[in-house]
């Protein structure tokens, strides 16, 4: 992992430490796609637009993007990462690691939740990563070891797992945890 | 790829953030003990409850002036320096502990389980970017831009440890767009950035700066070992009852709760893996047990709710006073738990929010019991799903509560806002004494125009008793909207009190009950009811019992005692 060093007192201490700016180079992505969202550590939708800025840490807000949308990182610097979006309005910009998700949840229509990959019935709420969206469709990869890897119809990923009778594609969230 | 370059919002911030880079100091003294000079009690139970908004910070003093500090929310993940509850909590620490601006030395600090509004938000070596508050900001020294408090021991539930995959001898969280694997979970359901940090830094290497001073201090509560007590000074003790759901199952009655069930379709909400304690310090007892759930259930947010609570009660025991677990949630402090716990005081530490915490349900639990509710701020949130949050009858509305025994623990008092309310331990109820033994006695459905119907209720006790915001209602899911008795209505020991309301409430004729009630619509519980069937109109008459409180005559009866006591006999 990189060594990288904390902004402030850590600058004067980052020639002692083996610090330094050069060692801060890693690829801000293994390919995955993440999502965007507006929760808390709770699940409760905080945020329906989360906002990305001109740089990290930076005041500037350069747009917004809608809770729930895909994205592909081309930048970072620590636990701030630059963003573009895959669907939806484009919008780019760079934002805090805790508004984004690298692993999303499949979820089928209701009454079953069972999403399709492929032509393959899954669990419902299979925990995966996104590689590539086409077409309405997403490349996906099972996180587990159930070796699951195909297209699925783009509105089976959602954040969350399933709940309620129509599996929560819009989880209601308000006044109810 | 873009280099990392100091902006002048960061470099700002410097003063105060916190920045855990560089080696630790071999030995770190202990911090200022709680000092007599304090405002705690001495030779007492001390419980003060933090006023964190939507969140949890408690810390027990004991007779001896121990300390045990049970989490310490934070309602932002990237609050920072002066603007964290971190800060504001350790002010009130030392102010309560006599050490002026010095740094306290806590002997326990305890982590219900691993929520932000619970932790806080832990700083990593590799952060770039300044984060750092909660339990992690209280705990770091001062030199690494922390609050300079020391532990004696640190004790967390087993949600996972750090392994180094990559070897390079510092636990990395990595982002989700490039995840680091360097946290091996044990005992979870959902997961989160906050977890990983908060593992990452309890689990680290010896030799990081911000961990200074909790190397060599954190007690993990694996499934493995037995679940400890931990000495509180003079008798006072806290036991360690649950953590990581241990020996619950999951719904499907063969799942354990605990384990890893981070890749599970519908994995259990961390919420059950939370740390339960009972508190003792002579007669009196305390529970709380973080956000443990009180039902089988699956979440608005798809994920699963679990019976903790259920293996609670055994070890818990008859308390009087419980922490209501995860803020007041409908999903627990079950009526199970609450009335098997039986507690004379309930503190339900919450704040603004839009989760539906308190619920009405478990106002009306704790209401149906009797208990005293306290809550750390009112309103918290307004509605809930069964409408209007229903707060009558409770006290405090902003800031902290405060709750020290006396003679030993054989009582207790609790000051709020407005002022402190007085307890004998096992007593059996609150101060409100015990409106659930309340009775209809005596009621009219058809007065000659132009008087009113009315219902007599007596209390049966050797307390009196405050029956304010109970409800009076007809049948069942029908007829009349419930009317609710006035705030203050307080009926002596074996005492009567008649509620008078218009005419065209009770039926004259055909089936009708007559209910009484705390909460209405889908969180009303039932205390009392009668239920009669009339061919025709009596007019003037009245049902009434065969004495007060005692079998109800089935006929109506031309002997009106309203306000008075009821014949001895049936017509």
């Amino acid at each position: 992992m990189r060594r990288v060093c904390h902004v402030g007192v850590a600058l004067v201490l980052a020639a002692s430490a083996g610090c330094s700016a050069e060692a801060a180079q890693e690829r801000p992505s293994d390919g995955r796609l993440v999502l965007v969202s507006g929760r808390d550590d709770h699940g409760m939708l905080a945020e329906e637009q989360v906002e990305v800025y001109d740089g990290p840490e930076s005041p500037t807000v350069l747009g917004r993007i809608d809770d729930g949308t895909l994205a592909r990182v081309v930048d970072a610097e620590g636990q701030w990462l630059q963003v573009e979006t895959v669907e939806g309005d484009p919008v780019s910009g760079w934002v805090d690691d805790f508004f984004l998700r690298g692993e999303v949840r499949l979820v089928g229509p209701a009454p079953g939740c069972e999403p399709l990959v492929g032509n393959r019935s899954q669990e419902p709420g299979l925990l995966v990563v996104v590689r590539a969206v086409r077409g309405g469709q997403v490349l996906v990869e099972s996180v587990a070891g159930s070796g699951v890897r195909g297209w699925a119809p783009r509105d089976v990923v959602q954040e969350l797992p399933p709940q309620g009778p129509d599996c929560g594609e819009d989880p209601p969230g308000g006044h109810e945890h | 790829m873009r280099r990392w370059k100091p902006s002048l919002l960061t470099a700002a911030l410097a003063a105060t953030v916190l920045t855990p880079v560089g080696p630790a100091s071999a030995a770190v003294p202990n911090a200022a003990a709680c000092s007599t000079a304090g405002g705690w009690k001495q030779g007492e139970l001390n419980v003060y409850w933090f006023d964190v908004d939507q969140g949890d910070a408690q810390l027990v003093v004991g007779p001896t002036g121990k300390t045990m500090l049970i989490d310490l929310g934070e309602d932002a993940y990237n609050a920072k320096g002066v603007n964290t509850n971190a800060t504001a909590v350790a002010a009130q620490i030392r102010n309560i502990c006599g050490t002026g601006s010095t740094p306290v030395h806590l002997d326990y600090v305890m982590a219900s389980h691993h929520h932000l509004d619970h932790i806080g938000y832990a700083g990593n070596v590799n952060d770039t970017q300044a984060y750092g508050n909660g339990i992690y900001q209280l705990l770091t020294p001062t030199g690494s831009g922390g609050l300079g408090f020391t532990v004696g021991q640190l004790i967390d539930r087993d949600g996972g440890t750090w392994t180094d995959a990559n070897s390079d001898s510092d636990c990395d969280i990595g982002t989700s767009a490039a995840p680091a694997p360097e946290v091996d979970w044990n005992n979870v359901g959902t997961t989160s950035q906050t977890g990983r940090r908060w593992i990452c830094w309890l689990y680290g290497p010896a030799n990081q700066a911000d961990r200074a001073h909790i190397e060599g201090k954190v007690l993990r509560l694996t499934n493995s070992t037995a679940l400890p007590t931990l000495d509180l000074g003079g008798g006072a003790t806290a036991k360690v009852v649950q953590a990581n759901g241990k020996g619950v199952m999951q719904a499907d009655g063969v799942t354990p709760v605990s384990g890893d069930h981070s890749t599970q379709g519908v994995p259990p909400s961390e919420n059950d893996y939370s740390v339960g304690v009972r508190i003792a310090y002579g007669p009196y007892g305390y529970a709380t047990a973080g956000d443990s759930d009180g039902e089988y259930d699956t979440s608005t947010f798809g994920y699963s709710y679990n019976d903790i609570e259920a293996s609670l009660i055994g070890p818990m025991g008859k308390v009087e006073t419980i922490r209501a677990n995860h803020h007041g949630s409908g999903h627990s402090s079950s009526n199970a738990f609450v009335n098997s716990l039986d507690p004379q005081t309930a503190l339900i530490s919450c704040g603004v929010n839009s989760y539906g915490h308190p619920s009405n349900r478990t106002l009306n639990a704790f209401r149906a019991v009797a208990a005293d509710i306290f809550l750390t701020n009112n309103p918290c949130d307004t509605a809930d799903s069964t409408g209007p949050i229903d707060y009558s009858g409770t006290y405090n509305n902003n800031g902290h509560v405060y709750l020290a025994t006396s003679n030993g623990g054989a009582n207790y008092s609790v000051t709020y806002d407005s002022g402190t309310r007085n307890y004998v331990t096992g007593a059996g109820t609150g101060q409100s004494g015990d409106p659930t033994r309340v009775r209809i006695n005596e009621f009219s459905m058809a007065p000659t125009s132009p008087g009113n119907e009315w219902v007599e209720l007596v209390n049966p006790t050797s307390s009196q008793v405050d029956v304010g915001g109970f409800y009076i209602d007809d049948v069942a899911a029908g007829g009349g909207a419930p009317k609710q008795i006035p705030a203050g209505t307080v009926i002596p020991a074996g005492g009567r009190w008649v509620f008078e309301f218009s005419s065209g409430f009770l039926n004259n004729t055909g089936a009708e009950s007559v209910r009484f009630l705390s909460g209405s619509g889908p969180s009303e519980v039932v205390h009392d009811s009668y239920s009669y069937n009339l061919g025709s109109t009596q007019s003037d008459k009245v049902f009434h019992r065969i004495g007060d409180a005692g079998a109800w005559c089935d006929t109506v009866s031309t002997n009106v005692t309203k306000g008075s006591a009821n014949p001895t006999s049936c017509p």
